[in-house]
């Protein structure tokens, strides 16, 4: 970073340049070095405030609504605030639902060190905030979801750090995605707590990364509540993530997925859902309502039976292995399982059953002791739907997985 | 980043605030695009003795928009070849690019509205990127920092009239393809963009013997080089024109390191592993991208591919690139069609 000059600017003026907004070197409240209000041009007015922002500064979106047609694009800064100045996150409403340029709402690339809060964000063409390749997250007190564009034309992510280390996700609410509320991918440790998502086609999904919580969350109304997947095909692969002490309840939500997408395969009414994950520990949840299952926990070879492609990805793992269940829960789960969905009707015809298990495992391991792989600890009902086996000999035995598994150790956010 | 740039259009705007005037005009040394004295007649891109026009095999697609390029190396100082080919520059080089619209591109000499300049200038050992705009009379560019949006006509080499809003991206938007991970740097600058013939006034030469004859090299090139092909050249290999291409226009993202890293598609040259340049890849990320289909390339099978749908699409959250293009590249999509179906079928479900 060049900031000499700059600086020596700072210091002949005695104040903040603000070249715009509120015309220059106006007052801006206390802590903020960018400060913008809407304007008639919001895209120009903020993109070039944008622009000045340094190392170490905050911008701050005074309280009303924007409308933008172009992305908002923040790269390679330290120490980075971006937030409302208002009351609560309603009072600052970025809306993209105008956007003709670019893909994402607010788009941060290279960010270290970055916090972004107090602020409502909404429809943008595909991620509302979207966080890539950088070290030290803290997103909090966000609203993230879509509210105008109609249901074929949602974004993916209403909150979307990826790629990154140490990413911190609280106390945030998103809605609306076509893909997943919150999600948080290719990440080394994170933790994502005292969130609510709802009405997406995934509520939290935690995507090849490594080292991660899901604490203190709600997940209700959406296709599929908390998602942990490993999929091929990408730089990262992940293990290690806890789940807790969630409230995980009527995700039944039609899904509006596209096809040919990962999370278009999920059925309707699964509170959580386990993809060729490894390591997971679920405990001290509350799962209800939820018409499928509780928890649907396949590798990705019975995906790819279910229509997600094949892989030759060479590092690839396709089992689901070291999963421990425990002091959850469960109530009124797999009640009415999603009628639409070809794999749901097989498991049932299979089963001879029009009910579900509140767990429901395909049987498919990677190791000869499948005790390790699942462990269940409590009162959950269970089915191995032996999708493995060609759904020849579905089982709700539950006693070779009475036993107790791995803890996950605390995530640490250095 | 852009930091000297502000730094220089702020400085006077600072002095305004001082002095109670409520300017908001940028200026400072670096208002002007004349103020580095790259050219001898900006009007028609008529470079300064300093200054090396360079042209590459295999350029970035921008809404055809034609580009002329420039470099300026200081005075005794030699470039050195890096990673991949690339060209190392010494401190203090300017790197220059033109975007301007010809009335026909069927036929040049009716005449070249510029648009923009764009320049990368390595400075304390980092790219800095700046843009400016032409005015009208194309006497002079001014530094610009908000990316307007300018509407402009052109016809097409394929004789088509076009009339859209072109859009000048901001600063950040620059390192968005030059940056990534990695630091800023330059794109096209490397030894296998660079290998094919140019004419520097006396006929047509190979760009890089040029350079050295120039003396501008401090090593001595390597003799076994492969060129990139040309995506335009019917008479090279499919495949070559099209990882070429995919290379030129997808890669700055799509690469190790790129904003598009965790996509998993890594698009440039360098790439061999059929599964990372997309062959039956599952898409990670691509909501409504996938347009309904579920592979990057299904070899064969370019209509059930997502590449190709996302090229073809001039819809935000759909089309490819994300930025800053509003068209789609008919003549790229048609390319990566041709090699999609070329390619042996295989229907990515597995064996």
């Amino acid at each position: 970073m060049h900031q000499s000059l700059a600086r020596l600017v700072l210091a002949l003026s005695g104040t903040a340049l603000t070249l715009s907004a509120i015309g220059c070197g106006d007052g801006q409240p206390e802590g903020c070095n960018q400060y913008v209000l809407p304007s008639d041009d919001d895209t120009t007015t903020v993109r070039e405030a944008i622009v000045l922002l340094e190392d170490n500064q905050t911008f701050c979106f005074g309280p009303g609504t924007y409308h933008f047609t172009a992305e908002l694009a923040f790269s390679r800064l330290d120490g980075v605030t971006v937030m409302g100045t208002g009351t609560t996150p309603a009072d600052v409403v970025l809306d993209f639902a105008q956007q003709d340029a670019g893909a994402k709402g607010l788009n941060f690339t290279a960010m270290n060190d970055l916090t972004v809060e107090n602020m409502t964000v909404l429809d943008a063409a595909a991620d509302n905030i979207f966080v890539t390749t950088s070290v030290g997250l803290i997103l909090r007190d966000l609203v993230s979801g879509w509210v105008t564009r109609p249901m074929n034309a949602r974004g993916r992510y209403a909150i979307y750090p990826v790629s990154s280390t140490n990413v911190l996700v609280e106390r945030v609410e998103a809605f609306g995605s076509s893909d997943a509320g919150i999600y948080v991918g290719q990440a080394t440790n994170c933790i994502v707590r005292n969130s609510l998502a709802h009405d997406n086609v995934a509520g939290i999904e935690i995507e090849n990364s490594i080292n991660c919580e899901v604490l203190d969350s709600v997940a209700r109304d959406n296709t599929g509540g908390i998602l942990v997947f490993e999929l091929p095909g990408l730089p990262t692969l992940g293990f290690g993530t806890r789940i807790a002490n969630n409230t995980i309840t009527n995700n039944n939500l039609a899904n509006f997925a596209e096809e040919g997408t990962i999370v278009s395969l999920l059925p309707a009414g699964t509170a959580m859902m386990l993809l060729a994950a490894n390591d997971v520990d679920i405990d001290g949840n509350t799962v209800t309502g939820n018409g499928t299952t509780g928890a649907l926990i396949i590798s990705y070879d019975t995906a790819a039976a279910a229509g997600a492609p094949s892989t030759s990805d060479p590092g690839y793992d396709t089992e689901t292995e070291n999963i421990w269940i425990h002091g959850n829960t469960f109530t009124g789960n797999g009640t009415m399982p999603d009628p639409n969905h070809d794999a749901v009707r097989l498991i049932l015809a299979s089963g001879g059953v029009t009910t579900l298990e509140d767990l429901i495992w395909d049987g498919d391991f990677a190791t000869d002791d499948d005790a390790m792989t699942l462990c269940i600890d409590g009162t959950a009902t269970f089915r191995n739907i032996d999708a493995a086996g060609g759904f020849a000999t579905p089982s709700t035995d539950r006693t070779p997985h009475d036993c107790t598994g791995t803890a996950r150790p605390p995530v640490v956010l250095e | 980043m852009f930091v000297r740039a502000l730094a220089a259009l702020a400085a006077l705007a600072a002095l305004a605030v001082l002095l109670g005037l409520a300017s908001c005009e940028p200026d400072g040394e670096r208002r002007h695009l004349s103020d580095w004295g790259l050219f001898v007649d900006g009007s028609n891109q008529i470079p300064a003795d300093d200054v090396i026009p360079y042209d590459i095999i295999s350029p970035l697609f921008s809404d055809h928009a034609v580009k002329h390029r420039f470099m300026r190396i200081p005075e005794g100082e030699t470039v050195t070849i890096g990673v991949d080919g690339r060209l190392m520059f010494p401190e203090g080089t300017v790197l220059v690019k033109t975007f301007g619209f010809l009335m026909d591109a069927r036929d040049p000499s009716l005449g070249e509205r510029l648009i923009e300049t764009r320049l990368l200038v390595l400075e304390e050992g980092e790219w800095t990127s700046y843009v400016y705009l032409w005015d009208e009379e194309e006497n002079d560019a001014l530094l610009s920092l908000a990316g307007p949006r300018i509407p402009v006509t052109t016809i097409t080499e394929a004789g088509d009239a076009l009339a859209f809003t072109y859009r000048v991206p901001t600063g950040n938007e620059c390192s968005n393809c030059h940056g990534g991970v990695t630091d800023i740097r330059p794109l096209g600058l490397r030894l296998d963009q660079l290998d094919h013939p140019f004419d520097y006034g006396a006929g047509p030469e190979n760009e890089l013997d040029h350079l050295e004859a120039l003396g501008l090299f401090a090593e001595a090139l390597p003799t076994e080089r492969t060129p990139l092909a040309s995506p335009t050249d019917a008479s090279a290999p499919l495949e070559d024109r099209a990882r070429a291409y995919l290379h030129a226009n997808c890669s700055h993202c799509h690469r190790e390191g790129g904003a598009a890293q965790q996509s998993g598609l890594w698009l440039n040259i360098e790439i061999a592993e059929p599964s990372r340049f997309g062959v039956c890849k599952p898409p990670a990320a691509a909501g409504r991208g996938t347009g309904g289909r579920s592979a990057d390339i299904v070899p064969g099978a370019s209509e059930l591919s997502i590449m190709t749908f996302r090229m073809a699409s001039v819809e935000p959250g759909i089309k490819m690139p994300e930025l800053p293009n509003v068209l789609s590249h008919a003549e790229g999509v048609t390319l990566i069609t041709e090699w999609i179906d070329a390619m042996e079928p295989d229907d990515c479900m597995g064996p």
